[in-house]
This record gives C-alpha cells, sequence and structure tokens, in this order.
C-alpha cells in the first residue's frame, strides 16, 4: 500500500479578478486545492467556471493586461509561484510544472520543427545539447507512442495530425519529469478513438513519472475515467469536493446532481422504442414513404496542382451512400472527423456538387434546386456547429431571423415582425430581445437564435451539424429538448450529424455510422446501440468515456492508430462494402 | 517547385504583354506629336512627314504594335527621339545606379521598420510606443519630395554631414535611401508592431512560455519569425512603389539612375524611353514578387508552392 504522500501543489484560497471597463470583476473566489504525487485531480466544471484561469495563474501565465491575482498563493516545493520572480518562474515552467492545452492544432509553433521544440526545453532546463538533447527528444517521443518517431523529430506541426500533436505537447510537457502536470481539456479537440488512447496513456506515464496530475475538464465522462479526487467548480465557485466515488454516487450539492442528471449516457436509453413525431395514424404511411430518399450520394473533391493547375489527388468524402428520412424522424450520421458527415449534410442543401439521387418527396433535388432553388430552400435549413461564427455580429438578432423571410419575399414587414416574434417565443426567448446583437447572448442563446432562422421557413427538413457539440452539458440538455419539443408539434424530420455517441443515442430514431465517406452500419437505434454489428461501430462504442467510475475500462489499443486520410490519388478507385441485412432495417457492411 | 516557378514565369511574361500593350495604347493616345517632337519647330511640314514615315507612325495601330512588340523581343526597345542612342542603352547605363539605390533603400526600410515596430509592440502602450507610432504615421504620410528636401535641408545645407546630391560614395546614398526608406519603414514598423502583438496571443507563444523559455526567446525565437511573415509578402509589393518612388528621389538628389531618366523623357515625351523605363519597371516589380513568394515557404513551411 501506497503511503499518503505529502501535497507537491498546495493552492490555498486562490482569487483572480478580470479587469473590464466597469472596474476589476472577480471571476475566481477563493479556490484551495492540492494533488499529491502520482495522483488524479480532476477539475470539472463548464464555460466560466474558472477551472482554466486558476490553472494559468498557477503557471504565471495569466495575461497581465488583462487578468491579476488578488489573494491566495500556490506551493510547489515550499515556493509560492504566485509571488516567484519571472525569472525563477522561468526555470520552474516546464520543469517541475508543466502544462497542456486544450487545441493541439495551435498549441505548436507552426515555423519550428518538432525536434526543435522538443530540443529547447532540454536545452533550456537540463542543459543538454546535441546528440542527447535528440537522443532524449527521441525517446520521449516513442514513450508516448508516437508513430515513426525519428522522422517526427524533422516535420512541422503541420505536418502531424490532432492526435499526433497532442502526443507532442504530452512529451515535450514531460521531457523534464515535472512534479506536476496540468491538463487542461487535452482530449476535448480530439475525436473519441483517439481521446480514448490519449486519456489511458496519459494514465500510463502518470504511473512512470509518478506526477502530481491535474485534469481539468467539462467532461463528467473523463472524470470519471481518470480521477481519484474531483473538484467541481462553478462561476468561480467551488461547489464540492471528494473521492470520485463519492461524488459520482452521492453528489451532495444541487449544481453536481445536476451536472450528472444533463449528462448524456450511453446506454441510458437501453429498451425504449421511439415513435416517429407524426400522428399515430400517419406511421406506417411515413415509414413506407419516406420524406428523403438518397441514393449512392457520392462527393469528391479534387486537389489542384502542377504547371497547369489540373487535379493531382481527390478527396473521397462521401461514397455511395443512401439512406432514407422518414417525416417526423431523426437520423444521426455519426463518424470520426473526415469521415464524410457534413459533407453529406451540405450535399442535402446543395451547398457542394454531388453525384447520386436525393429524392424529396418524390422529386429530385438536383431538378428542384435547378428550377427553383429558393422553393427548395424552403424545404430543407441548416443549423451549424459554431454558434458564435454562424451569426452576423453587425446585424440584430430579430433581422438575422427575419432575413429568410425578406430573402424569399414572404409576408409584408410588419406580417414580419409577427412572425419574427413568434419564433423568439417558440424557441424560448423573449420577443423582447428582437433588436439586441449577437454578442449580448449566451451560446445556448445564439443556438436558438439559429434555430429559429431556420424555422422561419417552416422547413420539412433541418440539418443540424454538430448543434450541439460546442455547448456545455447543461445548456446542451436545454438544446435538445427544445430540438425534441419542435419536432413533436411541428413533425420536423432531423438529419443531426454529431461525434457524440451518447448525444446521438439520445435524440434519435435511426442511426448512420460513418467511415471512411461510406455508411458501415445502419439501423434503428436499438438495432445499432443495443446490437452493433461493425467493428468500427463497437471501437466508436467503447470509446466514449463512461461517467461511471466504479467502471474501468479494458485497457484501450494502444498503437497510436490513426484515423485514415480519404485523400487519394486520382485512378483510385474505393471498394465498396456490400451492407447486408442483418435484422429488419438493419444493415452492416461487410 | 519547378513546376510552380515555370508557371509564374509563364503569367510573368503573359502580364508584361498587357503591360506593353496598355502603356502602348497610352501613348499612342497622348496629344504630343513625336515626329514634330523630333524635327523640332523650325521644320517644314515635308520633314515632319518623312519622319512620321521613318518611324511608322502611319501605320495602322496594331501593325504599330505589332513592330514594336517584335522588336523588343529581340531586345530593341527603340530608340530615343531626343538622345538619338538605343533606350535598351541608356537604360542598361542607368540601371546599376537605381538598382543599388533600391537595395539601400530595402535595407533601411527593412531594419528601421521591423527595429521600430518590434519595440513598439514589446514597449505596447507605453509613451515610447506612442512616439514610434506617431513618426511611423509621419514616415506613411509625409509625401517624398518633401522629405527628401525637409533630409537635405537638415543634413546636407545646415549639417554638412553628407553631399547635397551625386553619385559615387557611400556617404552620397545615404539620404536618397532614407527618403527612398521612409515611407515602406512607417508601413513596416505599424504592420510589424500588429503582427507580433496578435502573434504574441497565439497558443504557442503561451506553449513556449509555459515551457519556461526565457522572454527573450520567447520573443525573438518563437514570435518574431511568425510575426514576419506578413512583412515578406509586402517586399514583393514595395518594390512597385520604389519604382514610383525613384522618380521622384532621384530627381531631388540628382541620383543618375532609371528614375531620373524616366523623369527627364517625360518632360521631353520622349516615348520610346518612357515606355522602355516602364516595361523594365513592370518586370522589377513582376520578379520582386516572385522572389517574394519563393522565400516564403523558406520561412514559413506550412506554405506549399502549388
Amino acid at each position: 500500500m501506497q503511503q499518503k504522500s505529502q501535497p507537491i501543489l498546495d493552492v490555498q484560497n486562490v482569487s483572480i479578478s478580470v479587469k473590464t471597463d466597469g472596474g476589476l470583476k472577480q471571476v475566481v473566489n477563493q479556490f484551495t486545492y492540492h494533488v499529491n504525487a502520482g495522483e488524479t485531480l480532476c477539475i470539472a466544471g463548464e464555460s466560466g467556471s474558472g477551472k482554466s484561469i486558476t490553472s494559468l495563474a498557477t503557471m504565471g501565465l495569466l495575461p497581465k493586461s488583462s487578468a491579476i491575482v488578488t489573494a491566495g498563493k500556490a506551493i510547489l516545493d515550499g515556493e509560492d509561484l504566485l509571488q516567484m520572480p519571472e525569472k525563477r518562474l522561468e526555470h520552474v515552467r516546464g520543469n517541475d510544472i508543466a502544462m497542456i492545452f486544450q487545441e493541439p492544432m495551435t498549441s505548436l509553433n507552426p515555423v519550428m520543427t518538432i525536434g526543435a521544440q522538443l530540443r529547447e526545453v532540454l536545452r533550456f532546463h537540463k542543459d543538454m545539447d546535441g546528440r542527447a538533447a535528440d537522443a532524449r527528444a527521441l525517446e520521449m517521443l516513442e514513450a508516448v507512442r508516437m508513430s515513426e518517431a525519428k522522422k517526427r523529430l524533422e516535420q512541422y506541426p503541420h505536418e502531424l495530425s490532432g492526435g499526433m500533436r497532442q502526443r507532442v505537447m504530452i512529451a515535450m510537457s514531460l521531457l523534464c519529469s515535472p512534479k506536476v502536470l496540468i491538463a487542461d481539456e487535452p482530449t476535448t479537440a480530439l475525436d473519441v478513438t483517439i481521446q480514448a488512447q490519449m486519456l489511458s496513456l496519459m494514465k500510463e506515464l502518470q504511473r512512470e513519472f509518478n506526477t502530481g496530475l491535474i485534469l481539468i475538464t467539462h467532461d463528467m465522462g473523463v472524470v470519471a475515467e481518470m480521477a481519484d479526487r474531483v473538484l467541481v467548480v462553478n462561476r468561480g465557485e467551488m461547489v464540492e469536493e471528494g473521492d470520485v466515488n463519492t461524488i459520482f454516487s452521492a453528489p451532495k450539492q444541487p449544481y453536481t446532481q445536476d451536472l450528472l442528471a444533463d449528462l448524456p449516457k450511453l446506454g441510458s436509453m437501453q429498451g425504449t422504442v421511439k415513435e416517429l413525431a407524426v400522428p399515430e395514424a400517419d406511421r406506417q404511411l411515413a415509414k413506407e414513404r419516406p420524406l428523403l430518399k438518397v441514393k449512392d450520394l457520392t462527393v469528391r473533391f479534387d486537389i489542384i496542382g502542377g504547371v497547369l493547375r489540373r487535379p493531382v489527388k481527390r478527396v473521397h468524402a462521401v461514397e455511395k451512400v443512401s439512406f432514407d428520412l422518414r417525416a417526423g424522424e431523426t437520423l444521426s450520421l455519426v463518424g470520426e472527423s473526415g469521415c464524410g458527415k457534413s459533407t453529406t449534410g451540405r450535399a442535402l442543401l446543395n451547398l457542394v456538387d454531388w453525384k447520386g439521387e436525393i429524392e424529396l418527396e418524390g422529386e429530385s433535388t438536383r431538378k428542384l434546386f435547378k428550377q427553383d432553388p429558393m422553393a427548395a430552400r424552403r424545404q430543407i435549413q441548416m443549423i451549424f456547429q459554431d454558434p458564435y461564427a454562424s451569426l452576423n455580429p453587425r446585424m440584430s438578432v430579430g433581422d438575422l431571423v427575419g432575413e429568410p423571410l425578406v430573402i424569399h419575399q414572404i409576408g409584408t414587414s410588419a406580417e414580419r415582425k409577427e412572425r419574427v416574434a413568434d419564433l423568439f417565443k417558440r424557441v424560448g426567448l423573449s420577443p423582447d430581445q428582437m433588436d439586441r446583437y449577437p454578442h449580448e447572448f449566451s451560446g445556448g442563446q445564439r443556438q436558438r437564435i439559429c434555430i429559429a432562422r431556420a424555422l422561419a421557413l417552416n422547413p420539412k427538413i433541418i440539418v443540424a451539424d454538430e448543434s450541439v457539440s460546442a455547448l456545455d452539458v447543461t445548456v446542451q440538455a436545454q438544446v435538445l429538448d427544445l430540438l425534441q419539443e419542435l419536432q413533436e408539434e411541428m413533425g420536423l424530420s432531423y438529419i443531426f450529424i454529431s461525434h457524440d455517441m451518447a448525444v446521438v443515442e439520445q435524440v434519435c430514431h435511426r442511426v448512420a455510422v460513418m467511415y471512411m465517406g461510406q455508411i458501415v452500419e445502419i439501423g434503428s437505434r436499438e438495432a445499432v446501440f443495443e446490437n452493433p454489428a461493425h467493428d468500427y461501430t463497437r471501437a466508436l462504442l467503447e470509446a466514449v468515456p463512461i461517467p461511471d467510475p466504479t467502471i474501468k475500462r479494458e485497457r484501450i489499443l494502444m498503437s497510436g492508430g490513426e484515423i485514415p486520410s480519404p485523400v487519394h490519388r486520382l485512378d483510385y478507385q474505393p471498394i465498396y462494402a456490400d451492407l447486408k441485412e442483418v435484422s429488419a432495417g438493419h444493415l452492416v457492411a461487410v | 517547385m519547378y513546376a510552380y516557378v515555370i508557371r509564374r514565369l509563364v503569367e510573368a511574361a503573359l502580364i508584361l504583354l498587357g503591360v506593353s500593350f496598355i502603356t502602348f495604347i497610352l501613348l499612342y493616345l497622348v496629344p504630343a506629336d513625336p515626329a514634330r517632337q523630333i524635327a523640332g519647330r523650325s521644320a517644314t511640314a515635308q520633314t515632319v512627314e518623312n519622319i512620321r514615315e521613318q518611324l511608322g507612325l502611319n501605320l495602322p495601330f496594331y501593325e504599330q504594335y505589332w513592330r514594336y512588340l517584335v522588336n523588343l523581343l529581340q531586345g530593341d526597345f527603340g530608340r530615343s527621339y531626343l538622345q538619338k542612342s538605343e533606350v535598351s542603352e541608356l537604360i542598361a547605363a542607368r540601371l546599376p545606379a537605381s538598382l543599388l539605390l533600391m537595395v539601400a533603400a530595402i535595407c533601411t526600410e527593412l531594419v528601421m521598420g521591423v527595429m521600430i515596430g518590434v519595440i513598439a509592440a514589446i514597449k505596447r502602450d507605453t509613451p515610447l510606443d506612442k512616439g514610434l507610432m506617431v513618426f511611423s504615421f509621419v514616415g506613411v504620410s509625409a509625401p517624398q519630395f518633401v522629405v527628401g528636401i525637409l533630409l537635405l535641408y537638415v543634413f546636407a545645407v545646415q549639417l554638412q554631414w553628407f553631399p547635397i546630391g551625386g553619385y559615387g560614395t557611400f556617404a552620397h546614398i545615404v539620404l536618397p535611401a532614407l527618403t527612398l526608406g521612409v515611407l515602406g519603414t512607417g508601413w513596416y514598423s505599424r504592420m510589424m508592431r500588429s503582427s507580433l502583438i496578435d502573434v504574441m496571443t497565439q497558443d504557442y507563444i503561451r506553449t513556449a512560455r509555459a515551457k519556461g523559455m526565457p522572454r527573450y526567446r520567447v520573443i525573438f525565437r518563437h514570435a518574431l519569425p511568425n510575426a514576419f511573415l506578413p512583412i515578406i509578402a509586402m517586399i514583393g509589393i514595395d518594390i512597385g512603389f520604389f519604382m514610383s518612388g525613384i522618380v521622384v528621389v532621384e530627381s531631388v538628389f540628382g541620383w543618375p539612375g532609371i528614375g531620373q531618366l524616366a523623369w527627364q523623357a517625360i518632360q521631353r515625351v520622349d516615348i520610346p524611353i518612357i515606355m522602355g523605363v516602364t516595361l523594365v519597371s513592370a518586370c522589377a516589380i513582376v520578379l520582386g514578387n516572385l522572389v517574394a513568394d519563393l522565400i516564403a515557404p523558406f520561412v514559413d513551411p506550412r506554405i506549399k508552392l502549388k
């Protein structure tokens, strides 16, 4: 039995304020926590909880112009990091305490090789140069299971995938065997199978180096999987701290209870059957005559190059995808980045060039979009992933929601105003907010605005592309409820594109699992989630972190497997897998 | 890479063809009569007509252009109307002086602009930053002939540190290079400042700091190369500005380059020279941009030449 060790990092009563136009505003109120050697403390909370800013403060990385620590201590090895002069801090950072960030795509310097970025850490902290530094850097890349580690030293960040870059970040942070490692949402930007690899890698390395790990995350599944102890924070206040089993089995505070309750849990819908959102009498008909029929949908993009700017390579984004969508049904397209799910959604709205057949109520959409694109668009609308980027910041939200009506010349200006007010009420916003601008709304409210805009033209089908992925769980749950309500009221059909298996299970009637541009499994939710028949579907389901600390997963394959690229040579002939019916309506690639 | 260069050279040739066409049209439309110009005021109508015949000015427009183009491809820019010598020889004799001035000016503005920009960015929002930005603002807005005359007055007339004009020694080049470089210094310092401030907020700078890199290394090794990227693209464009700048600067300082040649030619409507200088300038701009684009991938490995 390991003896209970002394805390290596002891954060005491840290308060932080940010500078605003109206003076200082406190964002962190007296956070107190510690981490022991070899232990994992998870700090869990939603956006704006203060979980990241506290860690930046501990590292001395707060932007001085915008935030200041107003009180508290962070003791590492008997020294207070918050009072440390910059020179001493430079020596401690990366050496005794290291940090990994959320965004692997932007966290490495684009103009320096991987090797150079690893070696400089050794040069400054360990006085190591030349061959010795190279050898150590290589050793570390191998320790994080980087494929072809030697070659990577000479490569630049843009030549590596997101998962590989995060491996580099982990290698870099562990080069000097720090006592404490702070990981700020290290897997949030990664695909779920890569996330699973990364989490088990971090666990293993932590054991090897006996590092104290502070893992900051919003994902309770990750918490359950990784934590020894958990600290729940909300709006700059500490909510609850305790042993991971206690937090999950007997949360004391209402906020923690909500957080756990709102969490989409894989398997929570087991044994239930969801009916189409159309009157019972029409259900049979709806099943027999689908609203939307997609057959052999193929989308390819050429990559241009050479003297004559001719195609040199081709992205096989979507390859012979076929599915039906019924009235009042939610069909989910799931898969990892690059699997073609978003492109499929775009093809439905004619936003990319596509081949194959798409029929809306028996009519070819190619013809519809050619003859009367406006009319076609009234039938199918889209909600995007990023509610911040998809609203024009210089238009009032009322104008944004009403714009489709203006473009399609529907109603008089007074009628339009009334309709917009109606839509606002429908999505749970107050109509007197119509004159405000997007920046005055939170992420969840903005997504409601996007939904209202999509509803403005009374579409039959809405394509929701990762529409809740950027939202906090409590907000996500509300938006999902709203989508469900709207479906029941208006009989809408959704194409719900997502990478999140737990969310998908909650909302959909049927699921199509996509891999490398093709559907590998499609069927009713019950069939796919309870009897997954394709290996890839099983891998996806197994990779989802389970928000229950008592279930420890089997070790995930550590091979450093990457998601293959859909870019091929021009003469590439895709291999089509035949779909075989394993039970009624449940098709699997063989 | 080779494919890229070849494609760019073909593009360059097309651009130059376009430039030659446009200048030819413009000069065709100029109301001055070159034959009268050459013959002089006292010449008889018959002499003027003979000269006109000789130069082919009576031919239809497209035929004149065609002849011009064919000569051009053989390296023949035509003969100056007034100086009675080959335009290509005149330009060749003066090009080195202009190139020297341009290189000196590029060095001036790069060194000064980058230095000022970096200092201003590091000392952001201090009086030093504000002072430097006022200076760069003046640099951007002051007309070159004013700057030139001012520099001449202060450093050549009053302080007598540098010669008033002419060509030959290092001292001769200082004031013209400064005058020509002042505009670029202003631009570069402002660009460098905002670019560096922007780069300093990037995630990878936070990573570098989290690794414990000292401040100087964060700025000079991690931030500067990234902040420098927009500047490189700018150098190519800059050569275009220089081409108009040297006409003024060379005239103010009596610098014997193609700018001065062009200025004299414009005053006397010496069309072959004007056209020759324009084409050479266009060549320089096109080549300058090509060189800047070719350098870019060495600084930024993400850029692939396609």
